[in-house]
């Protein structure tokens, strides 16, 4: 399950992990330490990933199934830690300066362009083509290939979501709301008929990090706006951009989201929601499965929407996350490397993981796979949610322009500047940024 | 005695070089590089590098975040520094005449200063709850959002900054009216030669320091000491003993141990805190109901990164210790004995360098430590954290060496003895209590790093005890007990400091106008 959210601040689960991790790490040091270079050796890959975590981890017998298929080659899987920013941290580190230690990597999208830029990447484009990326969502492949190279191959795939009390929308004769409008219309509806002062509205991610920047840029998108022209310039309907800001703001003035909204994250809002005690949730479709578990309060009782999109505005505009693979330009062994990539996003290889380990895969066909969907009934629901998804800006720069633009919509969430300000300073900072990195 | 003094010259050089270098490379050149680093635009992932001139101060110039923050560093400055002088010197008057406990009242004055600020953090953030803090609960179970609310947010943070920066405040300032400086000591005498002109300035950083020391003559009988550069009036002895009642001194002790136990609850809370379980934790009758737990403890030793962290923080701050003595006291008795050229400019430029603020070395720190691949290595941190334990060291050492009665040197010297064995068999050991002040002070302020080593390490193997704490991971809720336990192990080394060695602590701390 963690791998689904590892498009940032992915939660933790399990207690020990750290340790285990660590010990799991240096199990693999000592390993790799201990060996003699030796000509007779047979050539070995490293793979880097995020942590696994959930049921069980298909990702072994895949690489085994890789061996298999590659005589003589062995891949050697090493997790690191699940913090998002502590993985960046760890290639950014490595990738610069220092020897390469592995070969093929698992990246958050958000990256790809950021370590093309940096030279980190192997160009991929020699070996896959643009139609092979055609199966995969097409938010997927616009990080993928930046500045017109293919980078990386998409993996694992992620979507926002709208859940929503099924059960409490269906006692008043409502059906998911298509706009943010009408959204809003249920949540006081239904308060009203349920007299539960501690009933929440619609909860959602506003602390200052990167949901932060997913959560304000979609409600940004539904307003109409956008963070960059086609001419590069930053919020170019300044008013749009603005506009969904201020609603945010709106919902917690208005009582609709509690005010901590403004200090949660996925895991917060999704443990409120799963006590029963909200109407509405955006999150990640990981929560599904833990909302479905034995024992959940709300188990058969949550139903899945695209997110509202807005009067006037756009229609729903989600944002996509996920996962790709790239490989280390560095990598002694570029063939085999590139092979276990496109090996691992093969559709059966996909598959393995969807069915085994409760990933989200990247390759559109999957979701109305007959096996796939005796495991995941949900999965055409999800398909066309993800059909919609938006990626994030593709650029190189996407983690420095985030990380200013927090700090402006955190203020105007919380409502020390105006949503306009809070605009208009994000503006100025941004342009100084990109004009910084022509 | 020419030749003599060409030796010393000599050895003055080679006493400061090291010293001289290593302050030249880690706090010199960041301080000034940074300078040249603000005139240029650098991405080094992307191989960006270029001069730009004055660009990014005119982008600050007409940056609204940035004039906020002028803004509010300006408040918060003014606010807290007047509220510290206030009541610090409020506290040091009723130290003054402090006679039962007065260690105790030391150790529970120094406190709150000689704990990380992380640990700080944490523990105000805890008291600052909205529904489970200690504050709220006191001021009759209100749900004030302290941190939340805008603008509550920053009287909340000059409180947490008043909290552990008052008692330093109180301890510098003590005794002020008994101690008066002997300006006639100031002037030059005839005979006196260039040596001990420089002396007399850099020896009498505080009045107090130089009390301690007269006290120390006085039970020491150093018969040889002629009371140069002391800078103090012989005649000027403690007074205020045995006036007042008995009894009224009595519960005057006892109120002043009061306030400074009262001033000190932050900290007691917290380490309540560690001992109560999670469940007890959600409301302050609870926590105070609930029967103690090592839960916390367990959790933290056998499940968090807090032992590798540990292990990491003693390492470095152990290192940084012993690297700023071995390079600091050649050159602190280089500085304070031997000629050497430029001297003041020497001494100025050493304060200097400890006036840089550490986020304006902090890039160029980085870029160093990156071009000799030290990243997230112990040596990466000793180094940084050297550039401000060395100056601090050569200050502090400057004026024990100057303690170090010269007659015994010239002794020495008759005998036979070389300047550098003079310095080692008979300098050194004579200023050991000195070296022991300034090394329990050096590796206080590395213990509590925070900025350094939160830049320059990268993977959670290497943090060390603040950086642990300050990303001290939580699932889906904040880990208020395991986080007070931390906090606990991360204060250990401190508590020992403050309460077992205050006297060497104390004596480091007002020989030295030491800034946070």
């Amino acid at each position: 399950m963690l791998a689904r959210s590892h498009a940032y601040d992915a939660p933790v689960l399990t207690g020990g992990w750290r340790g285990r991790a660590l010990v799991l790490v240096l199990c693999v040091l000592v390993a790799g330490c201990a060996q003699r270079p030796d000509a007779a050796a047979p050539v070995t890959l490293v793979f880097k990933h995020a942590k696994i975590l959930g049921p069980s981890d298909p990702v072994p017998a895949l690489l085994r199934e890789f061996e298999r298929r590659h005589p003589g080659v062995r891949v050697q899987a090493e997790s690191l830690s699940w913090n998002s920013d502590d993985q960046h941290q760890f290639f950014v580190i490595n990738l610069e300066g220092r020897g390469a230690t592995f070969d093929v990597m698992m990246l958050d999208v958000v990256w790809v362009a950021e370590f093309a830029r940096a030279g980190w990447l192997l160009d991929l484009s020699p070996w896959v083509t643009r139609a092979e990326l055609e199966p995969h969502f097409p938010s997927t492949i616009a990080p993928a290939t930046w500045n017109g190279r293919v980078w990386a191959m998409p993996w694992l795939m992620n979507v926002g979501i709208l859940y929503y009390r099924a059960d409490l929308l269906g006692k008043y004769g409502l059906t998911p709301p298509r706009t943010w409008e009408a959204l809003v219309d249920q949540v006081v509806r239904v308060r009203a008929a349920e007299r539960n002062p501690r009933l929440d509205g619609v909860l959602w991610q506003g602390r200052q990090y990167e949901g932060l920047t997913v959560n304000a840029l979609e409600a940004i998108w539904a307003n109409g706006g956008r963070m960059f022209g086609a001419d590069g310039t930053v919020f170019p309907e300044e008013e749009r951009a603005a506009g969904g800001l201020a609603f945010l703001r709106a919902l917690i003035v208005s009582g609709v989201s509690p005010s901590w909204v403004t200090a949660a994250d996925e895991e917060l809002s999704r443990r409120h929601f799963g006590d029963g005690r909200a109407i509405f949730l955006r999150n990640w479709p990981y929560a599904m499965d833990l909302f479905q578990a034995a024992g959940s309060p709300v188990r058969g009782r949550v139903g899945m929407a695209p997110l509202p999109g807005r009067v006037g505005g756009a229609v729903s505009a989600a944002s996509s996350g996920g996962a790709h693979l790239g490989v280390n330009r560095r990598t002694r062994h570029p063939e085999l490397a590139v092979a276990l990539v496109r090996f691992l996003a093969e559709a059966e290889a996909q598959k393995t993981m969807t069915v085994g380990g409760a990933l989200n895969p990247t390759r559109m066909a999957l979701y109305h796979d007959r096996d796939v969907v005796r495991v995941h009934p949900d999965f055409p629901l999800v398909h066309d949610l993800m059909l919609r998804a938006r990626p994030r800006p593709v650029t190189p720069a996407y983690l420095m322009l985030s990380t200013t633009l927090q700090p402006e919509f955190s203020a105007a969430l919380v409502g020390v500047k105006s949503p306009r300000q809070a605009i208009e300073h994000a503006r100025l900072r941004l342009s100084y940024l990109l004009e910084g990195l022509r | 005695m020419t030749v003599r003094r060409l030796d010393d010259a000599r050895t003055a050089r080679v006493l400061l070089a090291p010293a001289l270098l290593a302050l030249a490379v880690l706090a010199a050149w960041p301080g000034l590089w940074v300078l040249w680093l603000s005139l240029q635009r650098r991405i080094p992932v992307f191989g960006i590098e270029r001069f730009v001139g004055p660009a990014h101060y005119a982008f600050l110039a007409e940056d609204p975040r940035f004039w906020n923050a002028v803004q509010v560093t300006l408040i918060f400055t003014f606010v807290s520094v007047s509220l510290e002088f206030l009541l610090g010197l409020g506290v040091a008057l009723g130290l003054q005449g402090q006679r039962r406990g007065r260690r105790l009242a030391v150790a529970l004055l120094l406190l709150p200063w000689a704990l990380p600020s992380v640990v700080t953090g944490r523990m105000f953030e805890w008291l600052y709850h909205p529904s489970a803090g200690l504050l709220n609960y006191v001021l009759g179970g209100e749900a004030i959002n302290w941190l939340g609310e805008p603008t509550l947010a920053l009287p909340a943070l000059i409180a947490a900054d008043v909290w552990r920066t008052m008692p330093f405040v109180a301890l510098l300032s003590r005794r002020p009216a008994r101690v008066r400086p002997d300006v006639r000591a100031h002037r030059r005498r005839p005979g006196q030669h260039d040596g001990d002109a420089h002396r007399v300035r850099v020896s009498q950083p505080l009045p107090d320091a130089a009390a301690g020391l007269r006290r120390r003559h006085r039970r020491c009988r150093v018969r040889a000491g002629d009371g140069r550069g002391v800078g103090l009036s012989q005649g000027d002895r403690p007074r205020g003993r045995g006036h007042g009642v008995r009894g009224r001194g009595v519960l005057r002790d006892a109120v002043v141990l009061a306030a400074l136990a009262l001033w000190a609850v932050p900290f007691f809370w917290q380490a309540l805190t560690s001992f109560k379980p999670d469940t007890a934790l959600l409301a302050v009758e609870r926590l105070l109901a609930a029967p103690p737990t090592l839960d916390h403890y367990r959790a933290v030793v056998q499940r968090s990164v807090m032992p590798a962290a540990l292990v990491n923080s003693l390492g470095v701050a152990a290192l940084t210790t012993a690297f700023a003595l071995v390079l600091g006291a050649p050159g602190a008795y280089a500085l304070a004995r031997l000629p050497v050229p430029g001297k003041h400019a020497l001494l100025l430029g050493i304060v200097a360098c400890t006036a840089f603020p550490q986020v304006a070395i902090v890039g160029p720190l980085f870029v160093l430590l990156r071009a000799l691949d030290l990243r997230d290595t112990w040596a990466a941190l000793v180094l940084a954290d050297t550039s401000f334990a060395l100056p601090l060291v050569l200050w502090l050492l400057a004026g024990f060496v100057r303690e170090v009665p010269v007659a015994v040197e010239e002794a020495a010297e008759i005998d036979g003895a070389s300047r550098l064995a003079t310095l080692g068999r008979v300098v050194l050991p004579l200023m050991a209590p000195g070296i022991a002040s300034a090394g329990l002070l050096v590796f206080l302020m590395a213990w509590n790093e925070l900025l350094f080593a939160y830049t320059f390490t990268a993977t959670e193997a290497s943090r060390t005890v603040p950086v642990a704490l300050a990303l001290f991971p939580g699932v889906y809720e904040v880990p208020w007990g395991d986080i007070a336990a931390a906090s606990m192990l991360a204060s250990l080394p401190p508590i020992v400091i403050v309460v077992g060695l205050q006297r060497w602590l104390v004596r480091g701390l007002t020989a030295g106008a030491l800034r946070d």
